[in-house]
């Protein structure tokens, strides 16, 4: 195999494809988030100043060299290209600068302090949803379940119909404002330091509970619903028909045969709900003033913290492009009809 | 089949296949009962192939349904017995009935394109009918006999073994509805049901199908059902032709005296309608439309067809040696 042919193998690779198509989805998004706000024509840094002059009075003398030296140390001042050049290679060392509220603390350990927090609360609870809903709707959509799983998961999915920040607010009325069984807001109890200990994890997930109850709840009935669906949908295609005619076992036809294709758009799903999971329930962690990234956007908007927004932004862009990328490559193990090999 | 552990309901054989006697299969619908089988009666000795015509609508398929006890709501067998074996599958409880298909019944099914399950290798969906019919306490399979077993059965069927390792999507119609009958005769069943299996191949492939199919029923001395509405086929294929119509049986006989001379009138003009090359002239069809199967009255329903007095009651006359026909007096002579 001379290095032509390796370079060719390694081309036509699937998942190597599937990773330049990642990288150029970053740099695609990443470069839009660099060129939008430079559309506009505004001089963000005359703007502020502006701003500020006429809340002090007017004292416009010193105002232009003022704003000059401030673009000068935000690179303002540089031509364009350059600007971009400056900004990639940040980007490419995930450098995003330090906050501007929060100076000087970088924008990187502030989104490092909150993304545990968002990553614990929703990937879990998206998985959470995902499990027991795709479950529930396994079984509401084959004949032969008992009756009374109507009984019990048709009420719970009507929670669908309700918006998650409203089932947080009637949970909080309820569960920690009436009955005080959970506490009122936070991540952890005032006054106590993030450790490794037994109180500490048992503290952090009694704070969990309401809100990750309100999203799971609020969340269930996507996942039930679109299970439901599919499954009633196969048992009409012939496969079923057949499956039972050569006389399987109940379970066989139920996980084999109906489920294992009923799973399939559900994962698609699954994969494009985890991209988001970082912003996907800011109002969530903002009525429960959890410590995540959804709050420290939400402050970060309120203060006009550009760098932190920025910085947000790619995250939900790489991790939107990674679910997908992830899902790209694990599909083909899921459903043999979608191939690694190119043009089949 | 010597390694699957077969479970035969009656070790000693009896000469009689499949016993059916006075099948019913009706539709509960806001309007009224539909009868889309009205006690259909027949009998098959093993060995024997019989086919089942009409138009769409007149129970065929239906009735293939219910002699696999695969009736699916709001349809329901009414009545009537269905005798495999010594032993009326009507009775049996639910397990008791799935251990009968693939084992006693097996069906080749319609529209093969879509029979198999997408994302199984095809091994898998050979094997999985054996495993379920093994019975309990038995020792599980080794690697070795299964795939001893996955390649007598795909040679069987005329397939290479490596088509073991394949999806469904990987092979054409003819393999997959090859793959169809390895399943189906898997287990030496008495009975196959085959439903339309060639429907949506083209006729080359279709000979070869069926030849197949064929030469397995007879290796398996099986009876088997053959339900279409390719007159050609089942004239080439099978020995009895049962003609449905409105969910009735009208005339059952040799396929040779049927053919050569159809006593009841909805067969001859069924055989009528066949386009032949000596024959380019309009294509001669049934006047009238199929009966609506809605509250439909005892007695002649092809009388209701041409316009003319049903009867109420016409019975079962036999016009020679194994030929049977409903004779109803006003209609008899009809199309001549």
């Amino acid at each position: 195999m001379t290095f032509r042919d390796i370079l060719a193998s390694i081309y036509t690779n699937y998942v190597f494809r599937r990773f330049l198509f990642f990288l150029l989805i970053i740099w695609i998004a990443s470069t839009a988030i660099f060129l939008i706000p430079r559309l506009s024509g505004q001089d963000p840094v005359k703007e502020k100043l502006l701003l500020e002059a006429q809340r002090g009075g007017h004292m416009q003398a010193g105002l232009e060299e003022m704003a000059a030296e401030y673009s000068r140390k935000f690179g303002l001042d540089k031509p364009l290209i350059v600007q971009y050049g400056n900004y990639m290679a940040d980007l490419v060392r995930f450098d995003f600068g330090p906050s501007i509220a929060y100076f000087p603390k970088s924008v990187n350990s502030l989104i490092g302090d909150s993304v545990i927090w968002t990553f614990g609360l929703l990937a879990v609870c998206t998985f959470i949803a995902f499990f027991v809903g795709t479950i529930a709707g396994a079984l509401l959509g084959w004949p032969k379940s008992p009756n009374f799983l109507q009984y019990i998961f048709m009420p719970i999915l009507t929670l669908a119909a309700i918006p998650y920040y409203l089932l947080a607010l009637v949970l909080i009325y309820i569960f920690a404002f009436n009955l005080d069984w959970f506490p009122l807001f936070g991540g952890y109890a005032v006054a106590t330091l993030p450790e490794w200990s037994f109180r500490f994890t048992f503290d952090v997930i009694h704070h969990a509970i309401l809100p990750a109850s309100s999203i799971v709840l609020a969340s269930l009935g996507f996942w039930a619903l679109g299970m439901r669906g599919m499954m009633v949908t196969n048992q009409g295609e012939d496969f079923m028909i057949a499956a039972e005619a050569k006389g399987l076992r109940s379970i066989r036809l139920f996980f084999n045969y109906a489920v294992r294709n009923a799973v399939l758009p559900q994962t698609t799903a699954l994969a494009l709900s985890l991209g988001t999971v970082f912003t996907g329930s800011v109002l969530v962690e903002v009525i429960f003033r959890y410590p995540g990234l959804g709050n420290t956007l939400y402050q970060a908007i309120k203060l006009n913290d550009f760098f932190v927004i920025r910085g947000m932004i790619f995250i939900v862009i790489v991790t939107l492009g990674l679910a997908t990328f992830i899902i790209d490559v694990t599909y083909p193990l899921l459903d043999p009809r979608v191939s690694y090999k190119k043009g089949s | 089949m010597t390694t699957a552990n077969k479970v035969k309901s009656n070790p000693s054989k009896s000469k009689l296949g499949i016993d059916v006697k006075d099948l019913k299969v009706h539709y509960d619908t806001p309007d009224g009962v539909v009868k889309a089988v009205d006690g259909v009666s027949f009998s098959l000795r093993q060995g024997e192939r019989m086919a089942l015509v009409g138009e769409s609508g007149s129970g065929k398929s239906t009735l293939a349904m219910a002699l696999m006890r695969l009736t699916r709501a709001p349809g329901r067998i009414a009545g009537g017995q269905v005798i495999v074996g010594g032993r009326d599958m009507l009775d049996l409880d639910e397990e008791e009935m799935r251990l009968q298909r693939l084992n006693e019944v097996a069906l080749v099914p319609q529209g093969a394109m879509n029979s198999l399950n997408p994302v199984m290798k095809i091994k898998n969906q050979l094997l999985d009918g054996l495993y379920d019919h093994q019975v309990s306490g038995d020792e599980k399979m080794s690697k070795e006999q299964q795939v001893e077993i996955v390649e007598k059965l795909l040679i069987a069927v005329d397939l290479v073994p490596s088509v073991a390792e394949m999806y469904p999507h990987e092979l054409s119609g003819g393999m997959k509805q090859r793959v169809a009958i390895a399943i189906a005769t898997s287990m030496e069943p008495r009975v196959i049901v085959a439903d339309e299996p060639t429907s949506a191949l083209d006729v080359v492939v279709q000979r070869n199908v069926m030849q197949t199919l064929g030469r397995l029923q007879e290796g398996l001395h099986a009876s088997i059902i053959l339900i279409g509405h390719d007159m050609g086929l089942v004239a080439q294929f099978s020995d009895h032709v049962g003609v449905m119509y409105a969910g009735r049986l009208v005339e059952v006989g040799p396929v040779k005296t049927v053919f050569k001379s159809p006593k009841h009138p909805y067969t001859r003009l069924l055989i009528k309608s066949l386009p032949t090359l000596s024959n380019k002239k309009d294509f001669i069809g049934i006047p009238g439309l199929p009966a609506t199967l809605l509250n439909l009255p005892e007695g002649c329903a092809f009388c209701l067809r041409i316009g003319k007095t049903n009867p109420n009651v016409i019975p079962w006359v036999n016009v020679a040696k194994d030929h049977f026909i409903q004779d109803c007096k006003n209609c008899s002579s009809y199309g001549k």
